[in-house]
């Protein structure tokens, strides 16, 4: 039985003819497209940006051991506290009880893919802990118990209307808000200000950590962010073990890379960086939790370890044509679009992943576009291999592939397939077309003609000219 | 906490190993960068030249602020005192200012009409929330991106502060501006708190229309000092 | 001396595109080029390659280096197979251990050109004296665009053809929508993407639609058929043959 054929192309189908869905998508992606365009073109040495990036790492994966241990040594030696998760289960418990050890009840959270990758929120929940989500658009899809859809802008796929009647339903306290962009934007100011002054402990994602100086690096636009980071006595943070850069100056190179391939800004609102704790200023207590969570897997595959560069800029998303149509939830994942179909397939391994490998038309859109220059195409390609390798793939399917390679390693044999399809061409052009033809021939006649066959092969011409 | 601490410790090494062994199976990757013949070449769409490359860095700086929404000013050194006592009292939704303990008394002492408190550290969050603006320094600015860096100095203050209120006064002097990203670290020192602001907090959260003002300050007055 | 070059016609143009074919034979020989046909050719392996069965065709790999060993440049009138022997074939050569192998790919591949760069990167040629007097827009199909960059040959060649008049195509790099196997694995997804393109296509104005690759063209012009635009496609070297030997007195 192929596992592969449910998924993707299942998911996705509903989603393709959902219009409102679609025009949603379409005007976000192509204004973000032009507006990175504009900024990237701004920058003279991109090219040069892009594989700094690119190297620098490779060079903390191919010593990722050494960069973690350095890591691991500098904060601590700014009086921050590392604790070291293997998977997801082990790092929730580790901030449960790091919560439970200040008695709290209540977290606010800056937002961050590792901790959904994780189901924090969910956890802690079960655990009579509540999480609360602090970016607007998290804060939109926590509040309407809905599914992130974009790395950047979870909440991509809801329009304005759609969340002015969330917020009336929850946060605006029985006011009358109209769906004004900035209207909705200072009913969650006013919403929130309230928790961040009085929660005492707040959880981040880490974008960058630097491993020669401890600093850690959270980017953000709104300022949720700087409120989480500074204002709560005990602040704790996580990472991925790819997250790591090794000096100040690599930083300095992602932070140009970033704003651009990401919101298409010269540089975003804010960037925040603090090595451990300092004094008078800002949280007593900082614990940043390591992550591998199958990382570590990923890493041994010289191919798909690429992967492990990413940045989570969503570049790819915007550029992708079949996440332009199919929007983020079709992948199942926290992982939407073309950086989602080769991590999660690496990351999770489970069944609704695996047909994510086939999710693209390889146009190779999203490695133009990705700063850190992850060959997606290539990884998408492998993991395909991978996945029928494993044995995924159905039968019949297997069987037409290995006829036809047989049959094209063999030049008589070829040519003997090529008259067979000359003899039958007749009825082949005549055929009704449309979706009623078999198998692979009927999902192409859904919506095309198929491409008439002509009396003679070139080959057959080319010996006819040769006399 | 014991019995954490167990648990963590294994989690560490069993990481560190499994990393290890993943490294193992293959010494090096080449990245595709290097990887032979097989490699398409850089994506090849021609680039314009960056905009103001023949622009000096404090009109270039001020440009991107601008294109931020945040308002700028350009004074002498002798003229700080005066504009900020202008701009300030050109709102009048001001009605208290917060200054960290290290920024020169002269600049503020021609406010009038406002309260001037002197932070000393000990003023709760909740009390500076309801502080209507902040006066700070900075450390360096970047032209390029229009970022201003701020790093916890005496003349900038602890990050509350340039944080809770909703006006931000930022005086950037122009020995303190540097070209490139590249180049905030070599001025910035990173073991203390670093926070870089390019325009006001803002968010596109909502169908990719960008509002200028969420959580952070939504006005960001910047006083450009030649 | 006379310069010679072997054709690599693909499966998929053997069977269903020989036009394409010929065309660019008489292009080549119409600027002095020797043209041969290695007559052992089939199948680059790309459709086996892209779906996941590259294991499959390592004898694929083998079987062309075999077929095309005898020749000095070969020009091959498929962009994505051109793409696929350039980013597939040496790590596959290498995957099976065979050192000959690797030596014969590594030394092999650098003599693949797609049609279009081989005239204008390694022949220098901008102008082969075609004409066709028609409205034509041109899509840069992904792999010509983003894998073998040769966006700007097609369009200097395009250019010279007298009396054609090339329009601007909107959103001229976005895919078409066809990928291989992906066309039916994702019909639907296909379908949707290549319904852009079509609009695009009549938004254009164009009576005929250019590219690098019969493959991607078989799918648009699927459906320029099916809702009966009166659109037509054409392979560059099809254009490129148009009235070439009328030019020649
Ligand atoms: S894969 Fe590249 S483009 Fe996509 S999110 Fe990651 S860094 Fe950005």
């Amino acid at each position: 039985m192929s596992r592969i054929k449910a998924g993707f192309s299942t998911s996705s189908l509903p989603r393709i003819g959902n219009s409102q869905l679609r025009a949603n998508l379409r005007s976000a992606t192509s204004s973000i497209r032009e507006k990175r365009a504009r900024v990237v073109g701004e920058k003279s040495d991109w090219e040069e940006l892009r594989r700094k990036a690119e190297k620098i790492k490779d060079q903390v994966l191919n010593n990722l051991d050494a960069y973690l241990t350095e890591l691991e040594r500098s904060v601590e030696d700014v009086g921050g506290k590392v604790h070291w998760a293997r998977d997801s289960q082990e790092a929730n418990e580790i901030i449960l009880s790091l919560i439970k050890s200040h008695g709290s009840k209540q977290v606010i959270k800056v937002k961050s893919l590792t901790t959904d990758e994780m189901q924090l929120n969910d956890f802690l929940q079960a655990n009579g802990i509540s999480a609360y989500e602090t970016d607007l658009a998290e804060l939109i899809v926590q509040l309407g118990n809905d599914r992130p859809s974009h790395i950047l802008v979870p909440a991509i796929h809801k329009n304005r209307s759609e969340i002015r009647d969330l917020f009336k339903q929850t946060i605006a306290r029985g006011r009358d808000i109209s769906d004004d962009p900035a209207e909705l934007a200072e009913t969650s100011r006013s919403y929130l200000r309230e928790k961040f002054l009085s929660t005492e402990i707040a959880i981040s994602g880490v974008n960058f950590a630097v491993a020669e100086t401890g600093t850690v690096c959270v980017v953000e636009s709104e300022g949720n962010g700087r409120m989480c980071l500074t204002l709560p006595r005990v602040l704790i943070s996580v990472m991925g073990i790819e997250k790591i850069v090794p000096g100040l100056d690599d930083l300095a190179v992602f932070l140009e890379l970033l704003p651009r391939s990401s919101t298409g800004e010269r540089m975003n609102p804010y960037t925040s960086l603090w090595s451990g704790v300092y004094p008078g200023d800002g949280p007593e207590e900082f614990h940043l939790v390591i992550l591998d969570n199958r990382r570590s897997a990923v890493l041994a595959d010289p191919i798909g370890r690429q992967a492990l560069r990413c940045i989570r800029c969503s570049a790819c998303l915007n550029v992708c044509p079949v996440y332009e149509r199919s929007g983020g939830h079709a992948y199942d994942s926290v992982y939407p679009g073309p950086i989602g179909a080769v991590l999660s397939p690496q990351l999770f391994g489970n069944e609704s992943s695996l047909s994510l490998p086939w999710a693209s038309s390889l146009c190779g859109a999203c490695y133009e576009v990705c700063p850190v220059r992850i060959n997606i195409p290539e990884v998408l390609v492998h993991l395909r291999e991978k996945v029928i390798v494993d044995g995924h793939s159905s039968l019949a399917e297997r069987s037409l592939f290995a006829a036809l390679a047989r049959a094209l390693t063999n030049t008589t044999a070829f040519e003997l397939l090529e008259k067979v399809m000359l003899t039958v061409r007749i009825p082949i052009n005549r055929m009704p077309v449309g979706g009623s033809l078999p198998g692979y021939l009927g999902k192409w006649g859904v919506t095309r003609d198929l491409p008439e066959i002509p009396k003679m092969t070139f080959r057959m011409w080319w010996r006819h000219r040769d006399g | 906490m014991a019995e954490g601490h167990g648990f963590v410790e294994s989690g560490r090494d069993r990481i560190l190993s499994s990393v290890r062994l993943a490294l193992l199976s293959e010494a090096e990757f080449p990245s595709s960068a290097q990887a032979g013949v097989a490699v398409p070449g850089a994506p090849g769409t021609p680039l314009a030249p960056p905009e103001g490359e023949q622009m000096g860095d404090l009109d270039l700086l001020e440009e991107v602020l601008r294109d931020y929404k945040a308002h700028v000013t350009r004074a002498s050194h002798d003229e700080i005192p005066n504009v900020l006592a202008q701009l300030i009292s050109d709102q009048p939704l001001i009605k208290s200012v917060v200054v960290p303990k290290g920024l020169d008394p002269s600049w503020y002492e021609k406010i009038t009409g406002s309260e001037i408190i002197l932070d000393l550290d000990s003023i709760p969050h909740s009390e500076l929330a309801a502080v209507d603006a902040v006066i700070t320094g900075c450390t360096t600015a970047v032209a390029e991106t229009g970022t201003l860096v701020l790093s916890s100095r005496a003349d900038e203050g602890r990050r509350a502060i340039s944080l809770l209120p909703d006006f931000h006064f930022c005086v950037v002097r122009s020995e303190a501006i540097v070209r490139s990203v590249a180049e905030i670290f070599q001025r910035a020192d990173a073991s203390r708190p670093v926070t870089l602001i390019s325009g006001p907090s803002a968010t596109s959260d909502i169908e990719l229309r960008r509002v200028e003002g969420v959580h952070g300050p939504r006005n960001l007055f910047v006083i450009l000092v030649q | 001396m006379t310069r010679k070059a072997s054709l690599f016609v693909s499966c998929f143009n053997d069977v269903l595109y020989p036009e394409t074919a010929r065309s660019a034979i008489r292009v080549l020989e119409k600027i002095g080029v020797e043209v041969e046909f290695p007559s052992n050719q089939t199948c680059c392996g790309q459709i086996h390659i892209n779906t996941g069965y590259s294991g499959m065709a390592v004898p694929l790999v083998r079987h062309f280096v075999d077929a095309f060993s005898g020749s000095k440049e070969i020009v091959a009138i498929s962009g994505s197979c051109t793409a696929t022997i350039r980013e597939h074939y040496l790590r596959m050569a290498e995957k099976t251990g065979d050192l000959e192998l690797v030596e014969r790919t590594r030394e092999l591949v650098p003599r693949v050109f797609e049609f279009s760069e081989y005239l204008t990167g390694v022949l220098g040629v901008a102008d082969v004296g075609s004409s066709y007097p028609h409205r034509v827009c041109y899509h840069p199909t992904c792999h010509s665009l983003r894998s073998l960059h040769v966006w700007d040959s097609a369009i200097t060649l395009l250019k010279a053809v007298r009396g054609l008049e090339l329009v601007d195509l909107p959103h001229a790099e976005q895919c078409c929508g066809f990928g291989g196997t992906f066309s039916v694995k994702n019909s639907a997804m296909s379908s949707a993407i290549l319904a852009d393109k079509v609009a695009n296509i009549l938004a254009s104005g164009a009576e005929t639609v250019v590219a690098l690759d019969n493959s991607c063209l078989s799918n648009i012009a699927g459906a320029l058929k099916r809702n009966k635009t009166g659109v037509s496609v054409m392979h560059l070297a099809e254009v490129l043959a148009h009235g070439i030997d009328r030019e020649e007195a």
